[in-house]
């Protein structure tokens, strides 16, 4: 086992404790939060009464806000468009980079997306 | 020799073709069977007829005595329909917002309905008034008193204009 | 002198032979770059999807998939069970905090251009796992069965009646019947808890026999 400096770190034990540590490390977050911030219960479900406030969770707030703006049909079918065009991605873009440059297009256009959620998720928490 | 040349006759070019052949058809039975497998998961797990019950037709929602001149009376019997008696008399429609189906809640102060979902309003007659459903107002139903029985009729049809989730709302009850 | 935890190896050695399986798995080498911060996003994820299935599992001891029992079993585990406050929060809290690594992972991959060929197949097993986890999010959000659970349910499937042609189906499919009552409930617990745990086992070993084989892209 031992052969000094030359030894190529291996899966174990090298990136396997590093992966420990990272388990760890997230664990220690989920249950800070879980006792900083106990969840309980909400009312029972009821089908006559819609809540007067009824936000879905953080990660869809962006669709919510859609769905105010653009017609249901329209709506429901941009989360598929874009699941198909992730998926299409790696057979459409097979261009080899190897600079920062090369990909510089792909890198504005997923930011633009990104920033456009970002903006319409504060859009809908501050219910307009 | 003899027994070598009757075999490189009898098995000469054709045995490629048929096994291409033989090939193509296991290829076809097996992508068959994977279509039938699928379709059959997929024909199991359709709810069927019989547990599609509908909700629809004539149904008591309430008595004419529990009704003052200007009020709104709640859903009645877990129907999501409310009854509005003004000046014009008895009307009722479906407290059903035509968006995405959201109950409406009526607004005292400012004398009309919005859906707490995606902002719509309409007014006291259900006609929508802003919101993301222009085409559509409240589903008005067709309401008649017997003595002192209110009735509304449900919509058991396809409602012309209203989205198809509507109706199926609508049909499912509570 | 032998240490105590060779001479439990060296026992377990003698037994099962495990180092003769386990080997092309522990020890192929990893690139020196992988140690970086940026490739931890999967691994943490990983971590993640396994406190959702320990927890997942103790959940559903006390958990009942009905509409006259889902609310009170749920305040039951919040309420009574002892810690069933600490498995709750931490499947809850476990989930929100895999949409946030699953997005950082997919974007750091997607910036670096990591998803091209001979990797393609590892980018689109990954969106495959993407569309799990919002599966588990959309079934797993009405089991509790409380008003936001309900009502999302509610919009979501009126929702995917709005796609043209199979829209209507479609709805009546995910409802199984008119509404959201007792057969929802019913079918969204088993995908809950079979059938989409099933698909993302078997997603998650692809993506990581992919990972394994094509190792992860140089940096710039």
């Amino acid at each position: 086992m031992e052969e000094g400096k030359q030894r190529k770190p291996t899966f174990y034990p090298d990136q396997f404790f590093t992966e420990m540590i990272i388990f760890l490390f997230i664990i220690g977050i989920v249950v800070t939060l879980s006792v900083i911030l106990p969840i309980g219960y909400e009312e029972e479900a009821s089908p006559l009464v819609t809540p007067s406030t009824i936000n879905p969770e953080w990660y869809f707030l962006w669709l919510f806000q859609v769905m105010k703006l653009v017609p249901p049909t329209i709506g429901v079918l941009i989360p598929f468009t874009i699941l198909a065009i992730l998926i299409l991605l790696p057979f459409i873009d097979t261009k080899e980079i190897n600079t920062f440059r090369d990909h510089r297009w792909f890198i504005y256009i997923g930011a633009a997306v990104l920033l456009l959620i970002f903006v319409l998720s504060f859009w809908a928490t501050l219910g307009g | 020799m003899d027994e070598k040349n009757t075999i490189e006759k009898e098995n000469p070019t054709p045995s490629v073709s048929r096994r291409k052949l033989l090939r193509f058809i296991t290829a076809f039975l097996g992508l068959f069977g994977l279509g039938a497998i699928f379709s059959s998961i997929i024909v199991f797990l359709t709810p069927p007829r019989s547990a599609l019950k509908k909700v629809g037709g004539w149904q008591a929602v309430g008595n004419l005595s529990e009704f003052k001149e200007n009020s709104m009376a709640k859903t009645y019997f877990g129907l999501p329909v409310i009854l509005v008696k003004n000046g014009k008399g008895l009307l009722s429609f479906s407290t059903i917002c035509p968006h995405l189906g959201c109950i409406v809640i009526w607004d005292e102060k400012k004398k009309q309905f919005f859906c707490p979902c995606h902002d719509a309003a309409f007014d006291e007659n259900g006609k929508v008034l802003k919101g993301p459903v222009k085409p559509y107002n409240l589903l008005p139903m067709e309401t008649k008193v017997e003595g002192e029985t209110i009735s509304v009729k449900l919509p058991e049809d396809k409602l012309p204009g209203y989205p198809s989730w509507f109706r199926i709302t609508m049909i499912s009850g509570v | 002198m032998a240490s105590w935890t060779s001479k439990v190896s060296q026992w377990a050695e003698e037994r099962w032979n495990l180092r003769k399986w386990l080997s092309p798995i522990l020890d192929t080498e990893v690139t020196e770059y992988k140690k970086k911060m940026r490739f931890c996003w999967g691994g943490m994820t990983f971590a993640l999807i396994v406190v959702e299935l320990i927890t997942g599992i103790f959940l559903a001891y006390y958990y009942q998939p009905s509409v006259k029992g889902a609310f009170q079993s749920i305040a039951f585990i919040t309420d009574q069970v002892y810690l069933g406050w600490l498995v709750r929060g931490l499947h809850h809290y476990a989930s929100y905090l895999i949409i946030v690594t699953v997005v950082v992972h997919m974007m750091i991959v997607f910036f670096r251009g990591a998803y091209k060929p001979p990797r393609e197949m590892t980018w689109v097993s990954g969106i495959f796992l993407l569309v799990l986890c919002f599966a588990f999010s959309f079934t797993g959000y009405l089991l509790t069965w409380d008003q936001r659970g309900y009502w999302a349910t509610r919009i979501g499937t009126g929702m995917a009646s709005e796609i043209p042609i199979i829209g209507e189906y479609l709805m009546i499919f995910l409802q199984g019947g008119y509404g959201v009552k007792q057969p929802t409930i019913t079918r969204f617990f088993i995908s809950h808890v079979i059938v989409l745990p099933l698909f993302l086992i078997g997603f998650l070993l692809a993506h990581f026999i992919m990972i394994r084989r094509q190792g992860v892209k140089k940096p710039f």
